[in-house]
């Protein structure tokens, strides 16, 4: 290429000039669309954050969000105690302690080692039960009631003597429930 | 739905385990001090002889617990090991072959320390298959515990073996026993009547 333009290429080079200087058109919320792009990039917090806060679209049918509405709702009604399972050789046993003038009562016996184990009142009968899981066998145990009374079942089907002057309890544990 | 109340209401929904109750490590702590060196020496004597454990030191905690003198403690567990002796004797002379487990010693020393005689018990051990021996050592002893002569209870419950009932069913002997006084059967009239019923396949029912 020489110095010199030639005149085909001084037109071309005119041509350029003139559609370099015509004003481009900008739709009217470029500006904000750019900056709200830049805003979203530009946020802080981990992915594990981000995913839990995210919003989520279940598309679900009726009838399975019923049946997940009805366990949740078993799950969270139903008592705690009757989550009590017996394992291999172990037996679930309940005991019902008919004290209702008794502040406290306890069940001690050869399935607890003898250490006392608090029974739970019922509000409404004022009678003391509780639910045990103990290995299966022949059990002695007592009531004690306001911590220094001790006291046999009087639910109880059988009694032996204790060998210190009282009488035990007998619980005859099978395996499952009693 | 947000994710994290789906994944907190999960956490919720998993269920607690259950406490299980064990014999403690520590339980000479919880004997008296006074009482503690004999007991142990009973407890290794047993262990010697390859007697269970277990119930010597179930019947020192109770003592201990109930606040009986620990001299007291000591003589009933040596009393207990006695039982235990007599048990294994009793079960090794009916079947000489083979090892007593501990839980027939336990429930064999169990029934004669509730008025069973060796004979009775010797009876019932004969007759009573696995499932059920500890079950009608158990009921027998305790008939006999309500005043019944112990060969009426054992004959009764060797019966009740020989109709092949339950160990559920055994277990309800003496609610029919007391269902018969409370028809006016005397004592003795009440048991054979029950033993009547069984022969009829009937327990429980007014023959």
């Amino acid at each position: 290429m020489t110095g010199r333009l030639d005149s085909s290429d001084r037109r071309l080079l005119v041509r350029a000039v003139r559609l370099l200087r015509e004003p481009v058109a900008v739709a009217p919320d470029f500006e904000a669309r750019v900056l709200a792009r830049i805003r979203a990039e530009g946020r802080g917090g981990s992915t594990a954050l981000r995913w839990l806060l995210a919003p989520l679209t279940l598309r679900v049918k009726p009838v399975w969000g019923l049946a997940a509405a009805a366990a949740v709702a078993i799950v969270l009604l139903v008592p705690r105690q009757s989550e009590l399972t017996a394992g291999p050789g172990e037996a679930v046993v309940t005991l019902v302690a008919p004290f209702p003038a008794a502040e406290r009562v306890e069940v001690a016996g050869s399935f607890t080692s003898w250490e006392p184990v608090a029974l739970e009142r019922d509000p409404d009968t004022g009678v003391f039960q509780g639910r045990l899981v103990v290995p299966a066998g022949i059990h002695e145990y007592m009531f004690v009631v306001d911590g220094d009374r001790w006291v046999a079942d009087p639910l109880s089907d059988s009694y032996a003597d204790d060998g210190f002057g009282r009488l035990n309890s007998v619980l005859v544990a099978r395996v499952g429930e009693t | 739905m947000k994710r994290a109340v789906l994944v907190l209401l999960l956490g919720i929904m998993v269920p607690a385990s259950p406490a299980r109750a064990q014999v403690p490590d520590d339980w000479a702590a919880r004997v008296p001090g006074s009482a503690i060196g004999e007991i142990r020496v009973l407890v290794g004597e047993a262990r010697a002889e390859g007697l269970p454990v277990e119930p010597l030191i179930q019947k020192a905690l109770e003592g201990s617990v109930k606040g009986v003198a620990p001299e007291r403690i000591v003589s009933t567990v040596r009393v207990f090991r006695a039982e235990l002796r007599d048990a294994r004797y009793l079960l090794r002379s009916v079947r000489p072959d083979s090892v007593a487990e501990s839980g027939d010693i336990v429930a064999v020393a169990f029934a004669l320390h509730r008025g069973l005689r060796p004979s009775e018990v010797r009876e019932l051990l004969e007759v009573a298959p696995d499932e059920t021996r500890d079950v009608a050592l158990q009921i027998a002893a305790d008939i006999t515990a309500r005043g019944y002569a112990p060969e009426d209870a054992s004959r009764l419950v060797a019966d009740a073996i020989v109709q092949r009932l339950s160990p559920d069913q055994l277990l309800s002997l003496p609610r029919f026993v007391l269902a018969e006084l409370e028809r006016g059967a005397a004592p003795d009239e009440a048991i054979n009547r029950v033993r009547v019923q069984l022969l009829r396949g009937q327990p429980g029912r007014v023959p």
